[in-house]
Parts: structure tokens; C-alpha cells; sequence
């Protein structure tokens, strides 16, 4: 601990902490067989899970984005009383266990529900509806922390130099909260593509219409036909995605220079 | 705002488009922003106490506004700025209704009004050129053009070659150059100033002082500030502000000469204490003080006006005159300040070493360093 003054005994639960993390993921990398790991990852059940999860995970995080930040500058920018209520009503699908999540959507869109009529439950609409309910509040949350964090008074710079509306929320207000609107696409999408619960009651288990990689390797860990070796490579798989996203966003920084 | 030959007309149209529309193609010279007359009163109720306030501004002219912490000269900026809506009250701007209160009120930027606060505000993710360049392109001009005329802008505040450079990479002093350069290129009808030097070094401010001169001369301006100096150099005319109200106000110079309030003395340096008038001169707090000039001497001519009498705290001179009780010392960058129940007086540290509190001592006025003001 260079800076600061914390107690250095402070570092033993910190490294313990840290093991504990790194360690479950380690011993997963170590079960898997090289010999069959490249079979196993390119047969046609992974790489259909594989496909399903990346393309409802990608149109997921785009429908999150296209109303998560209009909802971030709507909190962000109410009084502080409204912001704190509308934040609580956006932290709560965050805090729900998933599966509460997805029974709630089936009595939505169910055959009984207000929108049952739409045939939603069991189609891959319903694997995207689900994780946009799951991984909305993390790309909301983060974005109104940045815009917050900003404030207005650069957004009143530039209305005082004649800027409309629309112009400082492309050239200020967008640009300003970057950082924040990036950490919050990421933690969508990899909230997205790692959705179990919501999708397993509402969209349920069918290979190649709803089957992403977690239900996969749930399925897969069941043994129901296929071995617990397919299901590790899937975890690898999925693990080595959301290292890639990581890295992917890690390299990209947007363009504010300090 | 030296080349009478480059003033564009697109500010007019634009603001009575409400904004966006297109603006003739700019001259290369430096653009100039037709000095705009205006006439506020601006009401604002607060919890403290109602902030009202009346100003009206000759085109090309600058106010100074200056008056204590929280008298209402912020409230007053950024009414005008179309940031605070008016309780009562109306502002115009070359004749055309801004804001008319409760219903009439033009968006902060369709008013061609630009504010430039202590902070820079620079936008942290633009270049210095893309900075000034933000209220051209705002308007319509092409990228290009706004571009090359930032350049220019840059160029004029003294900072030539900084464009590629961003605001984090700047000092205080250069980000209120770009900043000042950014209001300008945005050709405003009126620039507000609040208090633009007070986070700066004395060095920096004083260069920056003296930028502002030139490049605010012609554009019509109001500038809140607690320094005189700041309004010396910058103002044609002083406004004194006390708790909301309007409490003097006079071309600059004589403002500060004859404070008519102890706020306005305090503002100009000043001693300033309240007597009477008899037998020609001034007399209170068991003390009396002649002057030489003219118009104190007619204002002292009827025995019993109320009257303040005001001098620098230099000018009092201890070992002779009246006896005045000791205060408080307090060191200045020059001497030390003997603060009596009579005034003030300034000495030398020497002077000042055989002096205690609670001591009486001798206190006079030079008549030629006394002034005397109507006291209310």
C-alpha cells in the first residue's frame, strides 16, 4: 500500500478476497481436457448457444442503451427527492432474484397476461426481454452516476453560447458522461450474455431458439445428454467472452484526453 | 472589435428565428457583435430578502456591479443570463422583450447573452480550438470556418498556437483566455462577468485585466466584481449593491471617491464616519475634520445635515488633533492599520510598535485629504 494511510494488516483479507475470486476460476480452467476442448467448443449445440447469447445479449444491450440513457438523463437531471425514488423503482430488478423477474414477465406476457396475446413466452424476443429486465438497472446506473457526477453547468456554458437543445446533448452532455456510458454498456452486456434465471422460467430451454450459453451449460452439467466436458468448455468459453469485452473496452478510451 | 468593417448582421436573425438558422459566411477580420442597449428590472424574491434591481446599459458600455457576499449580484447574472426566472420585472435587449414577468421568457440560448464566471468552464473534452470554435458551430457556421476563426480568436487573447491544446493542459490563467475568446467568437450581444479574476494569481489577473480592456472595449458588458480595481480598469460605471437594492451608483471614479454608504467606503478603501455638519466643517464621534474641497464645503455650509466624512486611512495622521481610542492593530502589506473608535489610520510598522489597544491617542485629517459625503 503505497498511498495513504491504511493499516498494512489490512492486506491479508484484501489478498484473501482476491484468491477468492481468481481460485473458483482457476480450478475451472483446470478441468478442462485439451483433448476434446476444441470438439466440445465448436459442436454444433455450443456454437448455436454460443450465437444465441452474443446476438440477443448484442440487440439487448442496444434496446438498454436506446431507453436506459434517456431514463439515466431523467433521474439524473429530476430534484433530488425524485431522483432518489425513481433510483430506488431501477435498483429494484437489480436486488430481485432473477427468477422473481422472470415469473413477473410470464404473468406479462403469459398466455393469461395484459400482453398475452403478443405469443411472447418460449421465442428468443422472450430470452432478449429478459435480459433487458435484468441488465437494464446496471447500464442506468452508471450512466446517471457520470452524468450526475458531471453536472449542468458546462450544459449551461453551452446554452449561453447559443448551443440547442439537441447540440449539447451530441457535443456536451453525451461526450461528458462517455466513461460512464461505456462501463455501463459492458456491465449490460455481460449481465446480458450471462442471464440465467429470468430467461430459464420466461423464455425457456430450447436449443437454438432459447438456449444460450447458462442454460447450456446447465443442461449440459445435467448430463441430459451431453457430458459435464461440454459444459466446462461452454464456461470457458463464456469466460474468455467476457475477458475479451473487458480487454475490448480497457483498449478503447474515449476521447477526453486527461 | 477594432474592424468596424466586420460586423455581421447574423446574430439579429438568428435570435428572432429562435436559433439554428444560418448565418452569412464570416469575414476573415475579427468579428464584432453590435453593441446591444439593455434595460433589466429584475425582481427575484428569496428566502433571505427580495433581490430588485434596475439597470439599464448604453450600447458598448460596461457596469460594474460590486456590493457584499450575497446582496443579489449573482441573482442579478444570472437572471439576465435566462438561468433564474424573474418574480416581477422585465428585461429587454435592444428594445425587444427577453423575459417579462410571470409569462415572457427567452431560453438561455436564444438570448445572445454570455456569461464568463471565475470558473473557466472549458469544455474538459474539446480542444481549445473546438472550445472557441462551439458557439460559431452552434450557430450554424461550417466546422471549417469556425475552425480557422477560433485560431484567430485564440490568436487575439494571446494565446496564438493553442488550439490543439486541451483545457487540463492549460493554467488558470490560459484557460480564462480561451474562455474569454470562446464568449467573444460567439459574436453575444451582451457579456456578463462574474468575478472572472478572483481564482487567478495578481499577475495572471492583472494580464488578464488588462486582455478584458481591450477586447470587451465596444461590447456591452456588466461585470460583478469585489476588487475597485477590476472596476477602474474595466468600467465606465459603478453600481453598488446592498441587500438587493441599488444602494449608489455614479461614473466610476466618483463612486469610489464619495461613498455614499459604509459598504460602498469599505468597497473603495475608504474610512467613512458618520457626523453632522457645523461651522463649515465636520463634526461626530467627539471629533472634527475640515476639508478644502468645494463640494464638501457646500455641503457642509447648513449647520446640523447629517454628514459622513471619508478619507484614506493613510492620510490619518496619529500624535495630534483629537483623541481616539485604540482597537485593534492589524498588519498590511505596507505598515500596520490602527483601527481607532475614529477611523482608521495606516502607519509605519515603526510607529505602530509604541501602540496598544485600549490606548487614546491623537488622530488627525489633512483638510485637503477629507471629503464629505451626504450621510442617510
Amino acid at each position: 500500500m503505497t498511498g495513504g494511510f491504511v493499516p498494512r494488516w489490512l492486506a491479508v483479507p484484501a489478498v484473501v478476497g482476491l484468491l477468492f475470486l481468481l481460485v473458483p476460476l482457476t480450478a475451472l480452467v483446470a478441468r478442462v481436457r485439451g483433448a476434446t476442448l476444441w470438439s466440445d467448443v465448436t459442436s454444433p449445440a455450443a456454437l448455436s448457444a454460443l450465437g444465441l447469447s452474443l446476438g440477443t445479449g448484442a440487440v439487448a444491450t442496444v434496446l438498454c442503451a436506446v431507453v436506459g440513457i434517456p431514463l439515466a438523463l431523467l433521474i439524473a437531471r429530476s430534484p433530488a427527492r425524485t431522483a432518489a425514488v425513481l433510483r430506488a423503482l431501477v435498483t429494484v430488478p437489480l436486488v430481485l432474484p432473477p427468477m422473481v423477474g422472470g415469473v413477473a414477465l410470464l404473468y406479462l406476457f403469459g398466455r393469461t397476461g395484459w400482453f398475452g396475446a403478443l405469443g411472447l413466452p418460449f421465442t428468443t424476443p422472450a430470452v432478449v426481454l429478459a435480459q433487458v429486465f435484468v441488465a437494464l438497472p446496471f447500464l442506468v446506473l452508471a450512466v446517471e452516476g457520470a452524468l450526475r457526477s458531471t453536472g449542468v453547468e458546462f450544459e449551461r456554458a453551452a446554452a449561453s453560447l447559443g448551443a440547442s437543445r439537441v447540440t449539447i446533448l451530441r457535443r456536451i452532455t453525451l461526450p461528458l458522461a462517455a466513461p460512464g456510458i461505456v462501463a455501463g454498456v459492458v456491465l449490460c452486456f455481460a449481465r446480458a450474455i450471462g442471464e440465467f434465471g429470468a430467461t430459464a422460467l420466461f423464455a425457456g430451454n430450447r436449443p437454438g431458439v432459447t438456449q444460450t450459453m447458462p442454460l447450456a451449460i446447465y443442461t449440459a452439467f445435467n448430463g441430459a445428454g451431453v457430458s459435464q466436458g461440454t459444459a466446462v468448455a461452454l464456461s470457458l468459453l463464456l469466460l474468455v467472452t467476457a475477458v475479451a469485452v473487458l480487454l475490448l473496452v480497457r483498449g478503447w478510451r474515449p476521447g477526453v484526453g486527461r | 472589435m477594432t474592424d468596424p468593417d466586420a460586423t455581421r448582421p447574423g446574430r439579429d436573425r438568428r435570435d428572432a428565428e429562435g436559433g439554428g438558422a444560418a448565418t452569412p459566411p464570416p469575414t476573415k477580420s475579427a468579428p464584432v457583435a453590435r453593441a446591444a442597449v439593455l434595460t433589466a428590472h429584475v425582481v427575484v424574491r428569496r428566502r433571505d430578502f427580495p433581490v430588485d434591481l434596475s439597470l439599464d446599459v448604453s450600447p458598448g458600455e460596461t457596469v460594474a456591479v460590486m456590493g457584499r457576499s450575497g446582496a443579489g449580484k449573482s441573482t442579478l447574472l444570472t437572471a439576465l443570463a435566462g438561468l433564474t426566472p424573474l418574480d416581477e420585472g422585465e428585461i429587454t435587449l435592444d428594445g425587444r422583450v427577453l423575459d417579462r414577468a410571470p409569462r415572457v421568457r427567452t431560453a438561455p440560448m436564444q438570448r445572445g447573452i454570455v456569461l464568463l464566471g471565475q470558473d473557466a468552464r472549458l469544455f474538459p473534452h474539446l480542444t481549445a480550438r473546438e472550445n472557441v470554435a462551439f458557439g460559431p458551430r452552434a450557430a450554424g457556421v461550417p466546422a471549417s470556418v469556425a475552425r480557422s476563426s477560433a485560431d484567430e480568436w485564440l490568436a487575439r487573447v494571446g494565446l496564438p498556437g493553442a488550439g490543439d491544446r486541451r483545457p487540463a493542459q492549460l493554467s488558470g490563467g490560459e484557460q480564462q483566455r480561451v474562455a474569454v475568446a470562446r464568449a467573444l467568437a460567439a459574436e453575444p450581444r451582451v457579456v456578463l462577468l462574474d468575478e472572472p479574476l478572483v481564482a487567478l494569481d495578481a499577475v495572471t489577473a492583472s494580464e488578464i485585466r488588462a486582455m478584458l480592456r481591450e477586447r470587451l472595449t465596444g461590447v456591452t458588458t456588466i461585470a460583478v466584481t469585489h476588487d475597485a480595481v477590476d472596476a477602474a480598469a474595466l468600467a465606465d460605471r459603478l453600481l453598488i449593491v446592498e441587500r438587493g437594492r441599488v444602494t449608489q451608483e455614479g461614473p466610476v471614479r466618483e463612486v469610489l471617491a464619495a461613498p455614499a454608504t459604509a459598504v460602498a467606503a469599505a468597497i473603495a478603501g475608504l474610512e467613512r464616519v458618520v457626523g453632522v455638519a457645523r461651522r463649515g466643517g465636520w463634526e461626530g464621534a467627539g471629533m472634527r475634520l475640515e476639508s478644502t474641497d468645494a463640494a464638501s464645503l457646500a455641503l457642509a455650509a447648513t449647520d446640523g445635515v447629517p454628514l459622513a466624512a471619508v478619507f484614506r486611512a493613510a492620510d490619518m495622521r496619529i500624535g495630534e488633533g483629537c483623541p481616539a481610542t485604540v482597537v485593534r492593530l492589524e498588519p498590511t502589506p505596507t505598515g500596520v492599520r490602527i483601527v481607532t473608535d475614529r477611523g482608521a489610520a495606516e502607519v509605519s510598522p515603526a510607529e505602530a510598535t509604541a501602540i496598544v489597544p485600549g490606548e487614546v491617542v491623537l488622530v488627525r485629517v489633512a483638510p485637503e485629504r477629507v471629503r464629505f459625503v451626504p450621510a442617510s
